[in-house]
């Protein structure tokens, strides 16, 4: 029987386009800050590129959040239940001790229920909370005089740098533990697989 | 007794002098001849049957006949009777002296017939000493020199063709509702390379005077080029803006030429030099020559040098007035830094587009000039000064303001007053503040020891983090700039209060004290040197902190999967 399919297709270009603008933002970031680094030659291109993604990165959070409205997957994968702090702990326990031991995931995806609790938890605050403010903060940054006022309010500037650079950190652990995190399916590429076709890589329970 | 109420006697007041008016009428009339009408006149006259003169009748002018037929010979009418004001400022002209009347110019008869112009007496006026005369003579009405001038402006009208429009920001990038040098510079860039060929501009320097009052001599030069003449206000207008007009400085197109007047007041004319130590022939220095290329030298032989192995001389800009005007009043060192890069962009046109990649493009060239970034071995300076905020923008305070507000010499006080550098500082601000709310403090990021060799570049320059650190060389040098009447005085300021003045907090002014963690903060942290203190380097060293520990967890986890996995 042909499973169900997960992730359907716009989400799937979704995540790969969005990993591509998050790496270029990271990539470019560095450059900017740590320019001894050199992980671009050229610096203005460096420049250009952090402003354009993050402009790009603005479009790509809105059409997430439009897309999950629409389709409903917002309101049906991410609200965290009551049973979801148990799950936490199970979960939790899965990564610490089971993984090792060849126990079984405790909450593998569902097309009813496709993020385990702490999924839910990584996913929301990444999306609902450090993409916003790391968007929001490019954007006031790209245009001081403009948003003078709002940046005051904020603080200054120096506090809006504290704010997007800090979120950028968590940005950057983030994308360390969700890659690695891929490697944990049925063999280290299942996961990845799985964002490619869109179906699970293992049998529908 | 009689009474008569108080209306009733008003009433019969004012009926007894009707009376009395319409008596002395009847006898005026009656005792007067009536005077011959214009349709009797134009029996005789009748090449004057289409007349226009406003619609007198022709006794108005002609005011001696009384009756017809009239004397053989009439004086001249009296043109005064109508044109008083016109007739006195003719009565001072030149031309009166010279034996001109009215209808020397003007045909009384048919005005717009026959109508002279300056031309049609001057056509061959050579004006052969006037520099830069098909320029004058193109633009300027005769009036503006020979005449008396009432009003001046420079006008610009711009029309983008195919209905295009021009983004306000282009225009008026530091939004001060001016349109400064630099500003032009970067607008005539724009509609070179975005609009080419489509849009028509045109300049006109409107006069209004009085044409009637031809003066002896012509008005000299510093009427226009110097500080506060013809021609201070000027406007660019742009067919379909809403907002159709944005005043412009009119120094844009009209230089500021030197004046014997002024001459004293200029660096060069206040250490002592005269016009014959450069001005060795009569042909411009700017011209070359071989009596000129070394006139600046005799002075600047060491920038010189310098100057004459830079990229500016390979390219053509030989000479240094071709960047510096050795007459202007106010020295280099006293330019704030739009005026610096409006020195560059006569030039460099396209500096705003060069330097689009820039974050914050407007407002880096408010508080930088070009060779901040541009001459890596020229010394900066992060200079304070006084600004008054207001709606249009933040504008610097003269000398006469700081005068006006503190009731001294601003830089005589400072080092008059006792005290250590802070509280002559302290006592400064608080005098200020006490007086005007509006004053505040600005900076700038400028030269302030100049190496003249720009060929030199330096990528370096280009990284946010040279500047945008505490370790930014600038920090070295931090100056309190304080007008004076002639010249500025630069008060160094770095360890005072003034260098940490609590603009670094807000927008206005943010590199002071902006934190980044360095490699050497890591060596520090690594050996336990200090003292070492964080501050916002807090949040790079948990932000490090943590992807280290997410690394070394990850890795660790990968060796117990691949170990203890069963």
């Amino acid at each position: 029987m042909k499973q169900q399919e997960l992730h359907p297709l716009p989400l799937r270009i979704w995540h790969w386009a969005n990993t591509a603008l998050i790496l270029l933002l990271i990539i470019t970031g560095v450059r900017l800050m740590i320019p001894d680094l050199h992980l671009m030659p050229d610096y203005r291109s460096a420049v250009i590129l952090h402003r354009r993604v993050g402009y790009a990165m603005a479009g790509s959070f809105i059409f997430w959040l439009l897309y999950g409205i629409a389709n409903g997957s917002l309101r049906k994968y991410y609200p965290i239940r009551s049973r979801d702090l148990k799950g936490l702990f199970l979960q939790a326990r899965y990564y610490a001790f089971g993984v090792f031991t060849g126990a079984a995931n405790p909450f593998p995806a569902t097309a009813k229920e496709k993020f385990n609790p702490l999924q839910k938890i990584a996913y929301l605050s990444t999306m609902l909370v450090f993409t916003p403010v790391i968007v929001i903060t490019g954007i006031f940054y790209s245009n001081i005089l403009l948003f003078r006022n709002i940046i005051v309010l904020v603080g200054g500037l120096r506090v809006l740098d504290a704010i997007h650079l800090a979120t950028a950190y968590i940005f950057a652990d983030y994308f360390i533990v969700h890659v690695y995190m891929s490697t944990m399916g049925r063999n280290p590429f299942s996961h990845v697989l799985e964002m490619f076709t869109g179906r699970p890589d293992h049998p529908d329970p | 007794m009689h009474l008569i109420s108080p209306m009733r006697r008003i009433w019969y007041g004012k009926g007894s002098v009707l009376l009395l008016s319409a008596a002395l009428l009847v006898l005026f009339c009656a005792g007067v001849r009536a005077a011959p009408r214009t349709e009797d006149c134009l029996e005789c006259h009748d090449a004057y049957g289409k007349y226009a003169h406003g619609g007198v009748a022709c006794v108005d002018c002609h005011s001696t006949i009384t009756s017809l037929p009239h004397a053989d010979k009439l004086p001249q009418p009296a043109c005064a009777a109508c044109h008083k004001k016109t007739a006195d400022s003719f009565s001072r002209s030149l031309h009166t002296k010279r034996g001109l009347t009215c209808l020397s110019c003007h045909n009384a008869h048919f005005p717009q017939k026959d109508k002279k112009y300056c031309a049609s007496c001057h056509a061959n006026a050579s004006h052969g000493t006037l520099p830069s005369s098909k320029n004058h003579l193109d633009r300027l009405m005769c009036i503006a020199c020979h005449g008396k001038v009432d009003r001046t402006e420079v006008r610009v009208h711009l029309e983008i063709k195919d209905g295009k429009r021009l983004r306000a920001a282009a225009i008026d990038r530091d939004g001060n509702g001016l349109i400064d040098q630099a500003e032009w510079h970067a607008l005539e860039d724009l509609l070179h390379t975005e609009y080419k060929g489509g849009y028509i501009m045109e300049k006109t320097y409107q006069v209004r005077g009085d044409p009637h009052t031809v003066t002896a001599k012509p008005a000299a030069c510093d009427a226009c080029h110097g500080p506060a003449g013809f021609f201070t206000t000027g406007s660019l207008q742009i067919t379909g803006r809403k907002k159709p007009e944005i005043p412009l400085d009119t120094r844009i197109f009209i230089p500021e030429l030197p004046s014997a007047k002024e001459f004293g007041r200029t660096v060069h004319g206040r250490a002592g030099v005269v016009c014959a130590d450069c001005h060795l022939s009569q042909r411009r220095i700017a011209e070359g020559g071989s009596e000129n290329v070394h006139v600046c030298r005799k002075c600047h032989e060491a920038v010189q040098d310098v100057y004459s192995r830079s990229v500016h001389v390979r390219v053509g800009a030989t000479h240094c007035v071709d960047c510096h005007n050795p007459h202007r009043v106010t020295s280099y060192k006293e330019l704030g830094a739009k005026a610096r890069i409006a020195v560059c962009s006569r030039c460099h046109k396209d500096y705003v587009r060069r330097h689009a990649w820039l974050p914050n493009t407007s407002l880096h060239f408010d508080y930088l000039e070009c060779a901040t970034c541009h001459s890596p071995q020229s010394k900066k300076s992060l200079v304070f000064y006084f600004v008054r905020k207001s709606p249009a923008g933040k504008v610097k305070l003269s000398y006469d303001e700081l005068v006006a507000l503190t009731g001294q010499d601003p830089a005589r006080a400072f080092g008059e007053q006792q005290g250590s550098p802070d509280a002559q500082i302290g006592r400064l601000f608080t005098l200020l503040a006490q007086r005007d709310k509006t004053v505040t403090i600005d900076a700038s990021i400028i030269v302030t020891k100049a190496y003249h060799d720009y060929s030199e570049t330096h990528p370096r320059e280009r990284e946010c983090v040279t500047c945008h650190a505490r370790e930014a060389h600038f920090y070295d040098s931090m100056l309190l700039l304080l007008p004076g009447r002639n010249s500025s005085t630069y008060i160094p300021v770095k360890g005072t209060l003034l260098a940490k003045y609590p603009i670094g907090t807000s927008v206005d002014f943010f590199l002071v004290g902006e934190e980044k963690m360095k490699k050497d903060d890591v060596y520090k942290f690594l050996h336990l040197r200090g003292p070492w203190e964080l501050g916002l380097k807090l949040i790079d060293f948990f932000g490090l902190m943590t992807i280290l520990v997410v690394l070394v967890g990850v890795a660790v986890h990968v060796v117990l999967r691949l170990t203890v996995r069963k």
